[in-house]
């Protein structure tokens, strides 16, 4: 019997202009969002192969490793189509250098504002904002439209429970939703192949998953347009709560959440974590230098009274072992500011993922943040990709240093400790370094597993926010007075 | 006549459930974004003034001006909090030096990506998402909607014009929902000086300039809904033609438009910009060593004396690499915005099809978040600059970065029982953020508000009209 309630259902809806119009609007978008996607996508694969390239080409000029200025680039995943997330606002590159910290700048919304106005339009804001607006005008009057149209008193004068009355209706509906959304998702697939993006099993796994909390996330403002249309006895009414209800779960709670988090949890700014490495490497610095400087008077008063040949003798028999010093108090002081940086961010990384975790906490309550989280995690434009870029950029830095002091570069200002010997060859007559053996920078590695285990936490709300939606409404029906 | 139909038309509206659920959503929502403006505003106010003395702590750490690394910091400014724009996206450190490009690090995005997530609630935002909701709710039946009630025709079996009717309609609804929003507004507003924060005169005008632009905006949609109400017959279809409208205009038309100049209009990347300056400092820099290395083996170095010739050498020489570089990196620069001047220009042009996106420009201009931001600061930065690179000049007797640490390792003169006089921060010469006048801010406004304004008379007219020619049967 639900089955026929399910079909009528169905009929209704696809002969409605409001179902044309609905799909007609959530197929455009989502297809066009995906489009807009891929062609924003393969744009910022051409910046970044470009980049890396005009890197290279640079590098290859030079002569001494020193003079290289090596980056290490952050690139494009094809999931960023499906979930923008943070991949704007954080740096795309960071540069990598013995003296420097790695810090990821030029984030493409700081770069082009012109981008950060009305940001992007991708499949997650669409899910998200507009098929849970359309899941509210589909549902909104489901039971209390047909109790003030009469057709409820109609149905029910055949032999037909409450229970199956309900269900084939909820059934109807589901089905009327999931379908534009399946299949504007396979055309976006589509678009993906034809286009020509390198998706791996990985991202078409992430993909489906997307899709998968997309009708999930749909289907539960369904349940709740259902379940607030069995509460109400007026459909005007019904509506009007729905819409509050979407605008606190849509626009409010992610939004408040973050913020009350961030009064609650304050964590010490970056320019104060900078500052007080700043401080604390000049400080080291101080020390090495002022070791340096005793050393170098040493050297000088051991020259006091010598010819200038002797003294030129004197330099070149010792100029292995002072390098040597040098490089071990360089060394030193490195290591020393390294360790404090590495305590440092890691207490400070500690203090922000404790805020983090209570700002998302508190976002949970709304099924859009949960669906953004889910989307963000499968595409890996989460919170995370920040801190997993700055690792694995630290790593290189670290085998990227260590390979530039064995070529030799351990210290750039070596030339003028020739003291005006021509022993250091000018920058034309040395040979030009070869870029093969510059060690490259590998992206870190975001998989299928990785992501999937992430959102499944969220996907697995967005459930829990469906069952007890149906059970409410369910229950709800059952007790409807159908007058 | 008309008086009576405006009363009846203020107490049909400020009676229903309608109202009062929606106008509780939109004044919650708004006098949330003051409040939640406000509180961000302290907090960004007390990370600021932190950042500050920590700088000038660690400066005061130090004992020698070449050791300094300085920096400054972008100071938030109380209407950035209500109309963020592009505020949180652009950098807001920046690392002082004396010479070479400054760059804006740091954006509050960049450092918490978990406020980039779901971003903030400002005024802006309620504005362009509920406000927009809000008059489409109250305008899709304002017509058909009687219509289908039978009340339409009770109406006209009154002695009424039809043209009474619809002003009637038209200044009512704008009456009784336009002022019931002026109430959290200036609720807002009185927050704003409750919690002290300190707007000055320009600021409030211009904040009362983007409320009114905002009510504006609000209007356009309200008298659109209603022009739209009284061209279809059913209230379902406009219910439907007004949020497809609402969806295009909020959402999709702005995001749409910048993808679409980003087609017109070609942009070259920002790295490819990058890679030539940084072709062109590599090779300033090989040039300088390659003169360097002259210098020395030309003056082969006897005595301490040569320290102060070999400074001044460096030292001119900086300066004339920094005036080359200047040049070079101003014309690139000026090359890539007068491109990107264009692409912004169609990607704005384009949006305004949308009265929330000229809502949106007006507002950024006002309260100057707009994409000029960035290119104002970096200005007032350079400027900063050439009076920085001054005072440690004066202070150190050199200009060069670059060979500031050798200087200092080399010159092993020093005695140690020589203890040098910690820095004393406030020498430093201040760096002073120039608001944008009032005169600017309006001017560079006033497009869009004309606009907004045109757009109310086009759609009041344009529902008059209609409901002239509407069928009442």
């Amino acid at each position: 019997m639900w089955k026929i309630i399910a079909e009528r259902e169905l009929r209704d809806h696809l002969q409605s202009t409001r179902f044309l119009v609905a799909a007609g609007v959530s197929t455009l978008l989502i297809v066009l969002s995906m489009w807009f996607g891929i062609a924003h996508y393969q744009a910022r694969v051409a910046q970044h192969e470009q980049a890396v390239q005009m890197m290279l080409d640079l590098a290859s000029e030079q002569t001494n490793w020193m003079m290289v200025s090596a980056a290490a680039f952050r690139a494009p995943d094809p999931m960023e189509v499906l979930s923008n997330g943070v991949s704007s606002d954080i740096g795309r590159y960071s540069d990598i250098g013995t003296w420097r910290n790695v810090r990821l700048v030029r984030s493409e919304y700081a770069d082009d504002p012109m981008l950060a106005v009305f940001q992007f339009l991708d499949p997650t804001f669409v899910v998200m904002i507009v098929l849970s607006l359309i899941a509210i005008l589909f549902t909104y009057n489901a039971v209390n439209g047909e109790k003030e149209g009469g057709t409820l008193k109609l149905a029910f004068a055949n032999k037909l429970s409450r229970a199956e009355f309900i269900l084939g209706k909820l059934a109807g509906s589901l089905l009327v939703v999931a379908a534009p959304i399946v299949v504007s998702f396979l055309i976006g697939a589509l678009l993906l192949i034809l286009l020509g993006v390198e998706m791996t099993a990985s991202h078409w796994g992430r993909y489906a998953f997307f899709v998968l909390a997309a009708l999930l996330y749909t289907m539960c403002f369904m349940l709740i347009g259902v379940f607030v249309s069995t509460l109400t006895h007026r459909s005007s009414v019904s509506f009007l709560i729905l819409l509050v209800v979407w605008i606190t779960a849509v626009l409010i709670i992610p939004k408040a959440a973050t913020m009350l988090a961030g009064q609650a949890m304050p964590v010490p700014t970056a320019d104060e974590i900078e500052s007080r490495l700043t401080s604390y490497s000049a400080q080291a610095r101080n020390e090495q230098s002022a070791e340096i400087q005793k050393a170098m008077r040493e050297r000088f008063r051991a020259t006091e009274g010598m010819k200038p040949d002797e003294r030129q003798e004197f330099f070149n028999q010792n100029r292995a072992k002072w390098m040597q010093q040098m490089d071990e108090l360089r060394k030193a002081a490195d290591q020393k500011i390294a360790d404090y940086s590495s305590r440092l961010y890691e207490d400070y990384y500690n203090q922000k993922m404790g805020q983090e975790l209570l700002a998302f906490s508190l976002s949970k309550f709304s099924p859009a943040s949960q669906l953004q989280l889910a989307a963000m995690k499968l595409s890996g434009t989460d919170t995370g990709l920040k801190k997993r870029y700055e690792d694995a950029m630290k790593t290189y830095k670290a085998q990227y240093s260590k390979f530039v002091e064995q070529k030799g570069g351990g210290f750039g200002m070596r030339f003028s400790f020739g003291r005006g010997t021509s022993s250091v060859s000018g920058p034309d007559q040395a040979a030009k370094i070869n870029i093969s053996e510059m060690p490259r920078f590998q992206d870190p590695v975001y998989s299928f597993g990785e992501a999937v285990s992430a959102s499944l936490f969220d996907l697995g709300l967005i459930t829990l926010v469906n069952i007890l939606a149906f059970v409410g409404a369910f229950v709800a029906f059952l007790k409807f007075d159908m007058r | 006549m008309l008086k009576i139909l405006i009363e009846k038309e203020l107490r049909d509206i400020v009676y229903s459930t309608k109202f009062a659920i929606t106008f509780g959503a939109s004044a919650v929502l708004l006098l949330l974004s003051f409040y939640v403006g406000i509180r961000n505003y302290q907090e960004s106010m007390r990370e600021y003034e932190a950042a500050l003395t920590a700088n000038a702590t660690n400066i005061s750490s130090l004992t020698d001006w070449r050791q300094v690394q300085h920096k400054i910091f972008r100071k938030p400014q109380p209407l950035q909090v209500l109309v963020s724009g592009v505020t949180n996206d652009v950098g807001r450190t920046t690392e002082m030096r004396t010479q070479g490009e400054l760059s804006l690090i740091n954006s509050r995005f960049s450092v918490d990506p978990l406020f980039a997530v779901f971003r903030f609630l400002d005024l802006n935002f309620v504005v362009i998402i509920v406000f927009s909701l809000f008059a489409i709710l109250f305008g899709y039946d304002a017509i058909n909607g009687e219509k289908e009630m039978g009340t339409l025709k009770l109406v006209f079996a009154n002695k009424v014009s039809r043209a009474d009717f619809i002003l009637s309609k038209l200044l009512g609804s704008i009456l009784a929902l336009g002022v019931p929003l002026l109430i959290p507004l200036l609720i807002g507003c009185l927050l704003l000086l409750g919690f002290g924060v300190p707007l000055s005169g320009v600021e409030w005008v211009q904040l009362l300039v983007v409320i009114a632009a905002g009510l504006l905006c609000f209007g356009a949609f309200l008298t659109l809904s209603i022009m739209i109400s009284a061209l279809v017959t059913r209230s379902s279809v406009s219910f439907l033609l007004s949020l497809v409208v609402w969806i295009f205009c909020v959402l999709i038309i702005p995001k749409g438009s910048v993808l679409l100049a980003a087609q017109v209009v070609d942009v070259p990347n920002m790295d490819t910009i990058e890679i030539q300056k940084r072709k062109f400092t590599t090779q300033q820099m090989n040039e300088r060593m390659k003169k360097t290395q002259e210098f020395i083996s030309a003056n082969a170095p006897r005595d301490t004396s040569f320290m102060a010739v070999f400074g001044a050498f460096q030292d001119s020489m900086a300066r004339a690499a920094e005036s080359e570089r200047e040049l070079f990196f101003g014309r690139l620069n000026e090359d890539w915005r007068n491109r990107k001047d264009w692409q912004e220009k169609w990607a704005f042009g384009f949006s305004r099809i949308s009265p929330t996106a000229i809502f949106q420009i007006a507002a950024m201009n006002l309260a100057g978040t707009d994409v000029g931001m960035k290119y104002r600061y970096l200005q007032d930065l350079d400027r900063y600059q050439d009076a920085y690179a001054e005072f440690i000049s004066k202070k150190t007797g050199t200009f060069a970065d670059m060979v500031r640490i050798v200087v200092r390792r080399f010159s092993g003169s020093s005695e140690e029982e020589e203890k040098p006089k910690p820095l004393v921060p406030s020498e430093l010469p201040e760096f002073v953020d120039q608001p944008r006048p009032l005169g600017e801010t309006i001017s560079a406004a006033l497009l869009d508000l004309s606009l907004l304004v045109i757009l109310n008379a086009v759609f009041f007219a344009g529902a008059f009209v209609s409901f002239l020619r509407f069928d009442l049967r």
